[in-house]
């Protein structure tokens, strides 16, 4: 059974049809890239695979259940666009961020339990920041901020990840760590990966599918293949589409 | 020692301890609520309230109604209309609460030129009298206040959650229509009690002032909410003992302290960076 499968999505967003009949099946354990030119649809798609967008027509399944009727949230980490603490002076310490993440797995009133506070701390060592728990979350840099919304993601061990443009605001070496720490989980725990990109450099080297998209769904397959497609050179031009199927 | 001794003669008074009482009780409401409010910018939400209940005081003392059975239902109205419009009048928040509070402070000083006799109650409204509470009054404070803090206590988590990013609370499966719900309603009830302890016109400031002198200094959230609780109750106790040794309006006295307990914590956040 496919783990994400839409069939003729069609979405409207702020009165224009933002995605035109777009239909694919993503397998449990896929790392799918999303690139698409800027307005294309891509965060308008995942948007509307997290519920938070309604449907025009089509359909949209998440572990066999329509979006509108699932209610495993916990299976589902999301990492939004534009992840920097917008507001500095926020009072909450990093264990109380990444705490939030557990709060889909909770029934109301969602208390937390010592076993949960130990939760936050493991994955927090996981991904390399523990000595940040106690940290207030103003004070962190952009990749430091980027790990800790990561770890709100994942504290709840979901079955799949969704990123929006994670690596947009972090320097070359910080964006490989963080390809690196992503392809990691993909590998060793079979998580399903969904990540909107424009850095066509480096997804190549991990994504072991692409979900081309501009408003309507121009490519979705193996990156093998997609190499070789015109939709790759449209996209990406002669020079990058050399370079990253070599990469990869 | 003459000041202390009319202090302790002070206390003794019925008037100046159901003062003390329901300033109190309203304060920590209106703290606690203000650290979530002024996080999520929607802090001037009390002032366009306030605002907008002088036009169903006016109405109420017009028709010799006691207000508060006119203001409290209103306020709750005009919480939801706030956010219908800021949802669906395609408006930013602050416009649909700027709307909302023109309209009712409009209604209030037509219904006041039009009636005879009762400016003087509206006076009151205006600037607050904590120091004339009654009984009742006095009880209901502590039995609002308490249905206040633990709703908040109940959707502690889910507060938290949306004050951060809304957006990532909203995947999480927590509906945050009604929680945004249950903090207006919680707000329009608070602020209706705050009118009578610093009036319409400063009520905002009971929810702004302890929230962003909190903000100031400390660090995680919980300890936000609990020092600015101690910010609210300070400055009231002292802002009413103020009042009676000097003879000014507790309302105008409360505030200024806050004002105070603001500028120094404003300084030492300075001092330590």
């Amino acid at each position: 059974m496919s783990i994400i499968a839409a069939e003729n999505l069609c979405v409207r967003y702020r009165q224009s049809l933002a995605l035109e009949n777009i239909s694919f099946a993503i397998e449990p354990g896929d790392y799918v890239g999303i690139v698409g030119p800027n307005g294309s649809g891509k965060t308008t798609l995942i948007k509307t695979m997290l519920g938070l967008l309604e449907l025009e027509s089509g359909s949209i399944e998440i572990m066999g259940k329509p979006v509108a009727g699932f209610r495993q949230w916990q299976e589902i980490g999301y990492l939004p666009q534009a992840t920097t603490i917008a507001n500095k002076a926020f009072p909450a310490s990093v264990a109380e961020v990444v705490s939030t993440g557990l709060l889909g797995t909770k029934s109301f009133p969602r208390s937390l339990s010592g076993r949960d506070w130990q939760q936050v701390a493991a994955i927090l060592e996981l991904l390399d920041i523990g000595q940040l728990y106690g940290e207030q979350i103003g004070n962190l840099s952009g990749g430091q901020s980027q790990r800790v919304l990561l770890a709100r993601a994942m504290v709840a061990t979901p079955a799949i990840l969704i990123l929006d443009e994670p690596t947009a605001a972090l320097d070359p070496e910080t964006r490989e760590q963080f390809y690196t720490m992503i392809s990691r989980l993909n590998r060793e725990q079979g998580t399903t990966i969904l990540l909107i990109t424009h850095d066509s450099g480096t997804i190549g080297q991990y994504a072991s599918k692409m979900l081309y998209l501009d408003h309507s769904l121009i490519f979705y397959g193996n990156f093998a293949d997609f190499c070789h497609s015109q939709a790759m050179s449209r996209y990406f031009g002669d020079s990058s589409q050399h370079l990253m199927c070599h990469q990869h | 020692m003459e000041t202390m001794s009319q202090l302790i003669e002070g206390l003794q008074y019925g008037f100046i301890q159901r003062a003390l009482i329901s300033g109190s009780f309203v304060g920590i409401c209106c703290a606690v609520l203000g650290v979530f409010l002024v996080l999520r910018r929607l802090s001037l939400i009390g002032e366009g309230l306030a605002h907008f209940s002088l036009a169903p005081i006016g109405l109420a003392l017009m028709l010799g109604i006691y207000p508060m059975y006119v203001a409290v239902p209103m306020a709750v109205f005009a919480s939801f209309w706030i956010l219908q419009l800021a949802k669906q009048g395609n408006m930013y928040g602050d416009a649909a609460i700027g709307l909302v509070s023109a309209i009712g402070v409009a209604v209030g000083i037509t219904l006041a030129s039009l009636g005879s006799g009762f400016n003087v109650d509206l006076f009151s409204y205006l600037f607050g009298d904590i120091l004339a509470v009654s009984h009742g009054e006095a009880w209901a404070s502590v039995i609002l206040s308490i249905l206040v803090l633990g709703l908040v206590a109940m959707h502690y988590q889910e507060l938290f959650a949306m004050t951060f990013d809304e957006e990532f609370a909203q995947v999480l499966g927590i509906n945050t229509e009604r929680v945004n719900h249950v903090l207006v309603l919680l707000t329009s009830l608070t602020v209706i009690l705050g009118i009578k302890v610093v009036g319409t016109m400063l009520v905002s400031s009971l929810i702004i002032f302890p929230a962003v002198t909190a903000l100031q200094i400390c660090q995680g959230f919980k300890k936000a909410l609990l020092l600015a609780v101690s910010f609210a109750l300070l400055s009231v106790v002292s802002g009413i003992i103020l009042a009676f040794i000097a003879n000014v309006p507790a309302g105008a006295a409360i505030v200024l302290v806050n004002f105070v307990f603001f500028m120094v914590a404003y300084g030492v956040k300075k001092w330590i960076a």
